[in-house]
């Protein structure tokens, strides 16, 4: 091949241009052992460097790169998902917590809640009396007194409607006798305790020594 | 890896959240017990006995037992309600003070608000502690009118008694109180 011929298939290298087959016959023009003026060899021992240096392209190298890609993708996609549907359950899961701890915290044992309208909220109805009982505050009890609060409760939403005698009249009776006697001896307590400080005063002596002024 | 340090991670961050979910008072300063919680307590306790006359129980009272200390605190008309717990023990008793140092905790401060109202509504009537025998009794005062008591507390306990204690709410009058105890302890 005459030197124009391979001047010119570089000018197309250099440039871009140069097609596969082009590149190929340039190659072989290169290797052949002509002499070649000294800018010519040099361009021939780098060009035959860059060609013994170039990658080793494995067989179905395209096909391989375009499955690693489509996996690739499909796997960014799928992480995407976890990250959304963990998040969602984490937050679940600590409103789950919250919900439970907070209702813990203010809901009452069934029994307390029936203790509470059998003392509290029985202001607003009739009597309750409730035995002292040495096993305590039974299940049997509660259900009574919650019977009573509720029987009791229909009355005074009555407007001062009359109790039917026949409804309560034992229990009013015996609550009467209690608070009677119980007020009976809580002023026999206050006069006993009024008649020792009575007593104490009488045994303070008073005797010339004493300074009035002092007090 | 990375999974397992995320999720170790989410365990320590929910066990930090539940954690401080405990609104437990667990500091120095005592949990102030409220007059229901002290209720419930006491009526859960055995050997307590709660009588509670309301007003419209009061009304029907039998005009043949007004020489009784109930017909005299009814004739006045100024009792609206008798609470009496008959306390059978220690627990109890110690129960009923709790429920008197709850009515009392509970009172605001008005004076804050209106410097013309009295900084307290409480007026101690009677304590006294011997050996044989224990009273104290609380009057808390209406608002505006420092001589009628809303409510009375009356705390007794007596050797070979049953303690007991009383509470009536209404608009007493602190003359009231007094000719109560006169007339019934000859």
């Amino acid at each position: 091949m005459d030197l124009n011929r391979i001047m010119f298939l570089l000018d197309r290298y250099y440039s871009g241009d140069i097609l596969p087959e082009e590149y190929e016959i340039l190659l072989s023009a290169l290797e052949a052992k002509e002499p070649f003026t000294p800018e010519l060899e040099k361009e021939r021992r780098m060009l035959l460097a860059i060609e013994s240096c170039a990658p080793i392209v494995p067989e179905c190298f395209e096909k391989r790169l375009e499955e690693a890609i489509e996996q690739r993708q499909r796997r960014s996609g799928k992480f995407m998902k976890r990250y959304v549907y963990g998040s969602v359950a984490a937050i679940v899961l600590v409103l789950m917590v919250i919900g439970g701890r907070y209702s813990i915290n203010n809901s009452l044992h069934p029994e307390h809640r029936l203790e509470i309208a059998a003392v509290e909220g029985v202001e607003s109805v009739g009597v309750v009396k409730k035995e002292p009982t040495s096993s305590g505050f039974s299940g049997d009890d509660i259900e009574k007194t919650a019977r009573l609060v509720s029987t009791s409760d229909k009355v005074a939403k009555s407007d001062n409607a009359n109790v039917p005698k026949n409804l309560n009249d034992e229990e009013f009776e015996e609550a009467l006798q209690t608070v009677d006697n119980a007020l009976l001896s809580m002023i026999s307590d206050i006069r006993m305790s009024q008649n020792s400080v009575a007593e104490c005063m009488e045994e303070i002596e008073i005797t010339q020594k004493t300074d009035f002024n002092s007090f | 890896m990375k999974r397992i340090l995320t999720a170790i991670g989410a365990i320590i961050v929910m066990w930090i959240g539940m954690s401080a979910q405990d609104t437990r008072d667990t500091g120095n300063v005592p949990h102030k017990e409220t007059r229901t919680e002290v209720l419930t307590y006491i009526a859960s306790l055995p050997e307590v006995s709660v009588t509670y006359l309301t007003k419209t129980m009061l009304q029907k009272f039998p005009k043949d037992r007004a020489e009784s200390p109930l017909g005299v605190l009814v004739d006045k008309g100024e009792v609206e309600s008798i609470r009496v717990f008959e306390l059978g023990n220690e627990e109890a008793e110690a129960a009923g003070k709790k429920l008197i140092n709850a009515y009392i905790s509970e009172l605001p401060d008005y004076s804050s608000i209106d410097p013309s109202l009295p900084s307290s509504q409480l007026e101690l009537l009677m304590l006294q502690n011997n050996p044989s025998n224990e009273v104290i009794m609380y009057g808390i005062t209406e608002l505006r009118n420092i001589n009628t008591y809303e409510t009375v507390l009356m705390y007794s306990k007596a050797e070979g008694k049953k303690t007991i204690l009383i509470i009536l709410s209404g608009s007493i009058q602190e003359k009231t109180i007094g000719e109560l105890i006169d007339s019934f302890s000859r």
